[in-house]
């Protein structure tokens, strides 16, 4: 309408102009406080007279009072203070009705070696929330943050932090988390060490009440001195292991130079003289400390140290194993943790070599199995003795790199390593009869598996490294005569060594792990090994990479990174009716230009936060990521696309990626080239704020399509053309 | 806090750069859209709106005057939402406005190019530099800010038929000066 058009030039005016005619009223700051001031200073003069005026509509039942003009001015501040968009606080307080919401289940994220022993991580989850440690630095500080997500389909996002501010001088190591199995209690472990006179490593426990997100509270803390080693959760009792090194020459009459003790809000306690453990002879002055101790409360249960012992540790729901290395034998021992009575040491048994890691070891029907460098053992936990062993199967010059028992059966992967040239054979064990154990193994391979993964029917994974050391993926097959390589997947670049970094879905096949920059997902359909998703992750630290599915959606945890992806982030260059006609991001746009993208559903697409309004979300190119720090959130890469979507339907395209083209154009193009490429597709076009924007304009049907280039980007809005 | 240093936030991708502008030109904003639309949700709608935008456009964009910027954000937006849920004629502000806008409208039939808009913006600002500040002030506090007569009266210390009359002088040298550039319609 033509009165728009005048009004919408008006409103063209330079803002000179605009600025000089503001309303003066409305141009002065009132700063907080003196309005604060001034309002409690009339507040007590009306309620000194019997007159609250909190509403505007009531302000006229007042005209006779002869306040009647302050009350007209506190009326029309308290107006101000309700037309004001609620604040990010008020936000959050007015979601925290919902965000207590109803009673939250635990889900393990982790793929714990034992059912039902829950084992540290960096993410641990409810059906509702995520939480995800990191240790920060900045500006000299450390700090120890548990990042809170919630998960929520393709709306999951950063809801809220915990930080522990880490005292000067002290160092941390190693950060885990736990989640109780009411998900009312989260637990933050980590070690480092304390460099003060005395210099030490220390253990640290938090724990916070998480029951309601937005208002999360300290609960308790935990110390030791002895750095950390392991931890498990059963139930709810917390079990730290830790390291405690007594002092060289150590002054007997002070305990806290050779016995573990702890301290808590209560006071410090050391382990008690009959739960100390120690062979006739030691190679070393470790302890190895088992603390059990309960969540809620943080009270210590019951401990037990165990000296010169290693601290490789296999933990089943009760009982921990571990070894002690000496001269010509290895101790493997057994010390019950929890259940009824105290901690107990059960036997000791000896063997030859030294156990790999808690994956060395596995307790099935009595037996401890257990793998070294020397071979195979079968303990009988009646009475501690060799039932059955397997020795001299590692050949010379080889080493154990991996083991993993699947009920009757142990596959171990070991290495021969020649002048860097990695080989890897697989070792396939049959347990079934201890009386007459049998095993097969592959050819040998190039590269090895740091894991292995059993995926069911028969197929195992193994994640490690080829002989030019890039990452590998390989699938095994176990045939009648051996163990067989099915395929396999190299990636060049950062590769996880850490197994929890590494996501495993058993159920549909699947195995996600951070490549360089990059988030990969495989899946394996009985013959390949297919790449479903290939996401930009960020940055490199391929090891502190986290991700479960939550329905369709894959959320991505890093360090001060996150991320919600769909499959179809993957740019198979095909289409999906599901997402309409939309193209992955480095091709033209103009594919939307007449047809109907109402058939686009945007909405499985990341979504940048504070853009967000009732009837309005802003969503990234599936080839960028949302971050997150200490300076606010940013988009990498730099250049980026994004979609402004309304009611389903693009509003608006905004481009300064240089690499994505809109009619064969960049914003980098030259102004005439634009003008003539916009002329040739239809549209009018102007140039306006001195050459400095070319602006095309394209009705079609009921629509109106505006482009517009300027040199830092381009930008395609759509307007609905009222008939 | 300066308008610099809330436009750099912007820049630094930082989101206190929402809660400064929303405790700065909060009230501002709001005003401009409770003129237009005369809905106190709207038109809080309307500077959330804003903010949105103000995000989505800064950068590459870095206005010079963020008040002026944020202002014809929320205009705009707030005469969209007016038309858009203008069921009837009704006699309300916006409605008056656009009344008397009608009157500056010179008498052509024609489809107005982009050329033509992008004229029509820089006749808009010629007409503006060669009125009388107060006259310019008064002529955008109506056109820009749809500031009600009664308000115009009281903030101008005059009567409301004296503004009445003055800003129909205002727009008759309006469209005179819209047809001497060549404007159509």
């Amino acid at each position: 309408m033509k009165e728009r058009k005048l009004l919408d030039a008006i409103g063209m005016a330079d803002e000179e102009y605009v600025q000089e005619a503001a309303p003066k009223d409305r141009q002065r700051i009132r700063h907080p406080f003196y309005l604060a001031a001034a309002a409690c200073l009339v507040l007590a003069l009306t309620v000194g007279l019997g007159v609250l005026v909190w509403q505007n509509t009531g302000i006229r039942k007042y005209k006779d009072s002869e306040y009647y003009g302050v009350i007209k001015v506190l009326g029309e501040y308290y107006d101000y203070l309700d037309s004001l968009p609620a604040r990010d606080d008020d936000e959050k307080s007015e979601n925290s009705a919902g965000l207590e919401g109803p009673k939250q289940q635990y889900v393990e994220v982790t793929d714990n070696q034992e059912e039902a022993v829950i084992e540290g991580d960096l993410l641990k989850r409810s059906d509702r929330y995520a939480y995800y440690v990191l240790t920060q630095y900045a500006s000299g500080t450390t700090i120890v943050k548990v990042n809170v997500y919630s998960i929520d389909g393709a709306f999951g996002e950063w809801v809220t932090s915990i930080e522990i501010a880490i005292e000067e001088r002290r160092s941390v190591y190693e950060s885990y988390i736990y989640l109780s199995s009411d998900c009312k209690t989260l637990a933050v472990v980590y070690d480092g060490y304390d460099d003060s006179k005395e210099g030490f490593f220390y253990t640290q426990v938090y724990t916070y009440d998480v029951s309601d997100v937005a208002n999360i509270t300290q609960k308790g803390k935990w110390f030791t001195k002895g750095n950390l080693t392991e931890t498990r959760l059963v139930g709810n009792e917390l079990i730290v292991a830790t390291t405690f090194y007594a002092r060289k020459n150590a002054n007997f009459s002070d305990l806290s130079q050779y016995i573990p003790g702890c301290t808590t809000e209560k006071g410090t306690e050391f382990v008690a003289p009959e739960d100390v453990y120690y062979p006739d002879s030691v190679r070393s002055s470790t302890y190895r400390v088992f603390w059990n101790i309960d969540i809620d409360s943080l009270t210590v249960n019951d401990s037990a140290a165990m000296l010169s012992y290693s601290d490789e540790m296999y933990f089943t729901d009760d009982t921990v194993y571990l070894q002690c290395v000496q001269s010509q034998k290895t101790l493997i021992s057994g010390l019950r943790y929890r259940g009824d009575g105290e901690m107990t040491l059960l036997g000791t048994a000896e063997v030859k070599g030294r156990i790999l890691n808690q994956y060395s070891m596995d307790e099935h029907e009595g037996i401890l199995r257990l793998v070294t460098g020397e071979g195979l053992y079968c303990i009988s936990l009646d009475d501690w003795t060799i039932k059955a062993s397997v020795l001299g199967f590692v050949p010379e010059g080889e080493a154990v790199q991996s083991v993993r028992f699947d009920g009757d059966y142990a596959y171990v992967c070991t290495a021969i390593i020649e002048e860097l040239v990695i080989l890897d054979p697989v070792f396939f064990f049959d347990l079934s009869d201890l009386s007459n154990i049998t095993y097969k193994h592959t050819a040998e391979i190039p590269g090895y598996s740091h894991s292995l993964v059993q995926f069911g029917n028969g197929y195992l994974i193994g994640i490690g490294y080829d002989e030019d050391r890039n990452g590998k993926v390989e699938v095994y097959k176990e045939t009648e005569t051996s163990v067989e390589p099915v395929c396999s997947r190299v990636f060049e670049g950062a590769f996880p060594s850490d197994y929890k970094s590494v996501f495993i879905d058993r159920e549909r096949n699947r195995i996600g792990f951070g490549s360089g920059e990059k988030y990969i997902l495989l899946e394996f359909d009985g013959e390949e090994l297919n790449v479903i998703l290939d996401t930009v992750f960020g940055r490199r630290d391929v090891g502190s990479i986290r991700a479960f599915f939550d329905g369709e959606y894959l959320y991505l945890f890093g360090r001060d990174r996150f991320k919600v992806c769909v499959l179809h982030d993957y740019a198979s260059g095909e289409e999906d009716s599901e997402y309409g006609n939309f193209p992955p991001i480095d091709t033209t746009l103009e594919f939307w230009i007449g047809q109907n993208v109402a058939e686009v559903d945007f909405f499985k697409y990341q979504k940048v936060p504070h853009m967000q309004t009732k009837s309005t979300i802003v969503v990234l190119g599936s080839q960028y990521s949302l971050q997150k720090d200490e300076y606010g959130f940013s988009i990498l890469p730099e250049h980026h696309v994004y979609y402004t979507v309304e009611n389903g339907r693009i509003v608006k395209i905004n481009i300064s990626d240089p690499t994505v083209t809109l009619f064969g154009l960049t914003r980098q193009s030259g102004s005439d080239e634009i003008k003539e490429t916009l002329i040739k597709a239809g549209f009018s076009v102007g140039v306006i704020g001195g050459g400095d924007t070319v602006v095309g304009r394209l009705d079609l049907k009921d629509q109106r399509y505006w482009v517009y280039f300027t040199e830092r980007e381009a930008r395609m809005t759509v307007e609905e053309l009222k008939k | 806090m300066d308008d610099d240093k809330i436009v750099a936030m912007y820049f630094e991708r930082n989101e206190e750069a929402i809660r400064e502008t929303d405790l700065k030109y909060g009230k501002y904003c709001f005003y401009i859209a409770q003129n237009i639309l005369c809905q106190r949700e709207d038109s809080k709608e309307c500077v959330s709106d804003t903010y949105v935008r103000a995000w989505n456009a800064i950068p590459p964009h870095r206005p010079s005057r963020l008040g002026a910027f944020l202002g014809r954000i929320t205009r705009n937006l707030a005469l969209d939402r007016y038309a858009y849920h203008k069921a009837e004629k009704r006699l309300d502000n916006t409605s008056l406005v656009y009344e008397e806008l009608s009157e500056c409208i010179p008498d052509a039939n024609g489809r107005m190019s982009v050329e033509d808009e992008v004229a029509l913006k820089m006749a808009v600002d010629s007409f503006l530099a060669g009125l009388e500040r107060q006259k310019r002030i008064l002529f955008l506090r109506r056109y820009w800010y749809l500031s009600p007569i009664k308000e115009l009266a009281r903030d101008f210390s005059m009567s409301e038929s004296n503004v009445k009359i003055t800003l129909h002088r205002i727009r008759m040298q309006f469209k005179e000066h819209l047809e001497q550039q060549g404007i159509e319609f």
